[in-house]
């Protein structure tokens, strides 16, 4: 994917390989930046306008080529195939329509219903994502509704048509920590309740340590790591991913010191030809920084994307210890 | 998105240019116009342009390229002398309204009702009082703009006044005034620059139509609103009387306000737009 | 919001006064002696002082100011110095061809603005943004008497398609077709304020194009003509409608010198002629009137924020 800079095309994701299967939370995770918001919208056809483009890549939606299609047909799966959810729910609801119109639209520009029916169906689903007197919240404007009841809304427009993916970027991120939790648990719920696959895109590592099957990690627009959820917090083997884990603080082990990792993402006009992550690995070598190291498989289902790994050169991981 | 920005910066680098020649002729005035612009001639008035007269001759006999060249000198003059009052009584009294809350209502209030007077008719009935003449002319329209500094100033203190470096200097037992002359007004400056290039460019349309309507700077001063004024009268006979002098007044307006709008990219991308709304 | 409208127009009253001193003293501090001008060079100081006296004007300045405001209270501007009229039908005489022409203008700003801008914006950086764009800026750098001049020799001189100046009146002759007088003027007048409603409108429309409920509603599935009408242009119309005290400002600054270029018998040439006669008791009702009309148009505009902005409530 690239846009156009001062000092010619970025390119904020690269060689990004993702899988996701019916049913399956994929959580992605990277710091600000990172380029995991951008996956997220280049997978909806959302790319910012009219710069941004995928220059190279596939994405295969139930054996469906996407990049490529008309603007019409990606309109189309939109909403209702793949719907997504933003970071912050203060901003993301038109404040000039009320919130009952808003998910009525969305099911309208899919379906050949009446208003009448559309209203219906955006009470029900209220309803079900716990908003209470739906009827008479449908005819409410955004900006009379708290942060954790609008982003109910948002979670109600997008899974009202029942889509197969659903994108959550940051979800809970603006919220209160108390209504995080809430949030959380209605997406899992739902989530179990249509059967749909989900894409949670955040910054915290303890998010989706309890709602993702796989965690795939991100840095400077590349995957560094990906593993299912057990064996990358049981055997972190991408110096990147140890040094997140290491900087969040835990109940257990409370001795043991925080650890945060030195130096700074580098910017994207200029990327170093190497590792994105060289300049502040302590397990640096000579080559890190003149090659890009591929992909390893190093268990089934963990890849890394680190020199470490290249003809069992392991180094000192949690797995030997 | 390449092609729209460079095309953009090279238009403004011909305004900024335009400008630049504009002010060298003004400076270069007497060298420039061989013939003095007073210079009556009857017998060869409305001559059209060539030969001896690149521009043609007015109605008097009198030069137009001079006379087009002198009045770069008032157009410019008058414009900075706009700026200059609006801008630095401005900036004072829109800081002092906003930093000091005891005399903010009464300011404001007087700014709300000032605004209520268009522009035009409050600078025409300034002039009645002061008089036509370069400088009561630059106070009159001067005082139109003021009010519109005021508020930008104003605001602009409002959003300031709250940030942490405030605070810290406040904590640290700055006295007000030097605050506000140290801390406020410096933090507003790239606003107020953009803002300023607008005004030039507006206020010479402003000061134009003054001349235009007979209340601008006495006919006998060579100025390109006053000459429009004078040629009006020979709209069929002559009309090289109305097109060099307008064209100029164009030409500078558009280069002010292409100044301004790179300018704007440049310092300000957002606030000026919500409050001129231009 | 009933409540509210009382409330605003309460806070209007000091306002108003205020305006009302302004204008008084700013009227008063005008050189020369009304009497003396309407008398001519021939009179007699005798003559003067008599005029004087009938007019008020030997006593001092508070108290003629108030003679002035309780006048205005009970609906009385004034006496034109020159006309020998009542300032208000004298107001009223000329408010006809300004009033058309004010209309015709708002028209064609509206009308053509508006679309140009949201096409701007929708069509962001093509070659109709780009021409549409640069136009715009062209014609907020004309002054609109050139332009009017410009337009007065190619279509009226050259073209002969409209008339050069003066306006019959529609009303006293009930003939329409009176209104082309009015169709040059009107496109002078509109000119550079359809440019800056253009900008305005394109420069909005982009802001909210950038907004994340407008992420949210293509998300949603909805065409991208869908998502800029009910979602981009609805909330870019908020600041749209909050320029128009501004225009209006324009407008009325705009007629003063269209007026005078085309010789129409409007209100703003009324004032140029009155400043130019000493005409103070014309001057003072008319720059009143505007301020007065400017203030209600403020209040409007506040108003309709109730209907566009659903966070604006009232009470």
């Amino acid at each position: 994917m690239s846009f156009p800079s001062e000092k010619g095309k970025i390119w904020p994701v690269d060689g990004v390989n993702l899988r996701i299967l019916p049913g399956e939370t994929l959580g992605l995770v990277g710091e600000s930046g990172s380029g995991k918001s951008m996956t997220s919208l280049a997978l909806m056809g959302l790319l910012p306008q009219p710069h941004g483009k995928i220059a190279a890549g596939s994405i295969k939606f139930k054996g469906r080529e996407l990049v490529g299609l008309e603007n019409d047909e990606l309109t189309a799966i939109r909403g209702k195939n793949i719907s997504m959810i933003f970071q912050d729910p203060m901003t993301s609801l038109n404040p000039v329509y009320t919130v009952g119109d808003q998910i009525a639209e969305a099911v309208r520009a899919h379906e050949r219903i009446t208003k009448a029916q559309a209203r219906k169906r955006a009470v029900d689903m209220l309803a079900k994502v716990g908003i209470p007197s739906p009827e008479k919240r449908a005819d409410a404007y955004p900006h009379l509704l708290s942060g954790g009841m609008r982003q109910r809304v948002m979670i109600a427009m997008a899974l009202v048509l029942r889509p197969e993916l659903l994108i959550a970027d940051e979800p809970t991120t603006a919220l209160d920590v108390t209504i995080q939790a809430q949030i959380l648990y209605l997406m899992e719920d739902l989530k179990r309740d249509f059967g749909m696959s989900v894409l949670l895109v955040t910054h915290n590592m303890g998010l989706v340590a309890e709602n993702a099957d796989k965690i795939a990690v991100m840095y400077a627009g590349r995957i560094l790591e990906e593993a299912p959820t057990r064996e990358l917090f049981g055997a972190p083997s991408h110096p990147y991913t140890r040094g997140l884990l290491d900087s969040i603080p835990r109940m257990r082990g409370a001795d043991k010191e925080l650890k945060a990792i030195p130096g700074m993402v580098p910017t994207l006009q200029d990327l170093p030809p190497g590792c994105k992550f060289a300049n502040r690995c302590s397990f640096r070598q000579t080559r890190c920084e003149i090659e890009e190291p591929p992909i390893f498989e190093t268990w089934r289902g963990h890849s890394v994307r680190c020199w470490l790994f290249y003809e069992g050169l392991f180094y000192d991981g949690r797995r030997s210890r | 998105m390449k092609l729209g920005f460079f095309l953009k910066r090279k238009v403004a680098l011909i305004g900024f240019l335009f400008i630049g020649l504009l002010l060298a002729v003004a400076l270069a005035a007497p060298l420039m116009a061989r013939i003095p612009p007073q210079d009556l001639n009857p017998a060869n008035k409305l001559s059209p342009p060539g030969g001896a007269h690149l521009f043609g001759t007015d109605n008097f006999g009198r030069d137009v390229f001079s006379r087009v060249v002198y009045g770069a000198r008032t157009s410019l003059t008058g414009g900075s002398g706009v700026v200059l009052f609006s801008t630095v009584l401005g900036v004072l009294i829109g800081a002092v309204a906003g930093y000091f809350r005891r005399t903010e209502a009464w300011l404001m209030r007087l700014v709300d009702v000032m605004m209520a007077f268009p522009p035009l008719l409050l600078a025409l009935v300034l002039v009645s009082i002061l008089g036509r003449g370069m400088l009561n002319v630059i106070v009159a329209v001067g005082v139109t703009y003021l009010t519109r500094t005021v508020r930008v100033a104003y605001a602009l203190t409002l959003k300031i006044r709250e940030e942490p470096y405030i605070e810290a200097a406040v904590a640290s037992g700055v006295r007000q005034f030097a605050i506000v002359t140290r801390h406020v007004i410096p933090n507003m400056l790239s606003p107020i620059i953009v803002q300023a290039t607008f005004t030039f460019a507006f206020s010479l349309l402003d000061l134009a139509a003054l001349d235009f309507l007979g209340l601008g700077i006495p006919p006998a001063v060579p100025s390109w609103g006053n000459m429009l004024s004078e040629g009006r009268m020979y709209l069929t006979r002559a009309p090289w009387l109305l097109i060099f002098p307008g064209a100029f007044i164009v030409m500078t307006v558009l280069s002010f306000n292409l100044a301004g709008d790179v300018l704007r990219d440049r310092l300000d991308p957002q606030l000026q737009r919500n409050i001129e709304g231009v | 919001m009933f409540a509210y409208i009382v409330r605003r127009l309460l806070s209007m009253i000091p306002s108003l006064l205020l305006a009302s001193v302004i204008v008084f003293s700013f009227i008063h501090m005008i050189p020369g002696d009304p009497a003396q001008m309407m008398l001519g060079d021939m009179a007699t100081p005798e003559q003067v002082q008599e005029l004087r006296e009938a007019m008020g004007l030997d006593r001092p300045v508070y108290a003629q100011y108030f003679i002035w405001l309780s006048g205005i209270l009970k609906g009385d501007f004034g006496t034109s110095v020159f006309f020998q009229q009542p300032v208000w039908s004298v107001i009223l005489d000329r408010a006809e061809t300004s009033l058309f022409l004010a209309a015709m203008s708002l028209v064609l700003i509206v009308g053509i603005g508006v679309p140009v801008g949201v096409l701007s914006a929708v069509r962001y950086n093509s070659k109709l943004d780009q021409a549409a764009s640069a136009l715009s800026m062209f014609f907020a750098s004309i002054p609109t008497f050139w332009l009017g001049l410009n337009f007065m020799m190619l279509f009226s001189v050259t073209l002969k398609w409209f008339p050069t100046s003066g306006f019959p009146s529609v009303l006293a002759s009930g003939d329409w077709t009176n209104l082309r007088y009015l169709v040059l003027p009107a496109v002078t007048l509109s000119a550079p304020n359809s440019a800056l409603i253009v900008r305005l409108t394109r420069s909005s429309m982009l802001d909210v194009s950038h907004a994340d409920y407008v992420k949210t509603a293509r998300a949603k599935g909805l065409s991208e003509g869908a998502v800029n009408v009910k979602h981009v242009f609805r909330n870019a119309l908020i600041a749209v409608v909050s320029a128009l005290g501004f225009t209006f400002v324009a407008l009325v600054a705009g007629t003063v010198v269209t007026e005078t270029v085309f010789s129409l018998p409007g209100v703003g040439r009324l004032v140029v002629e009155s400043l130019l006669r000493r005409d103070y008791p014309t001057i003072q009702g008319v720059i009143l009137v505007v301020a007065f009309l400017y203030m209600i148009i403020n209040l409007l505009v506040d108003l309709s924020f109730a209907f566009l902005d659903p966070r604006i409530r009232y009470s």
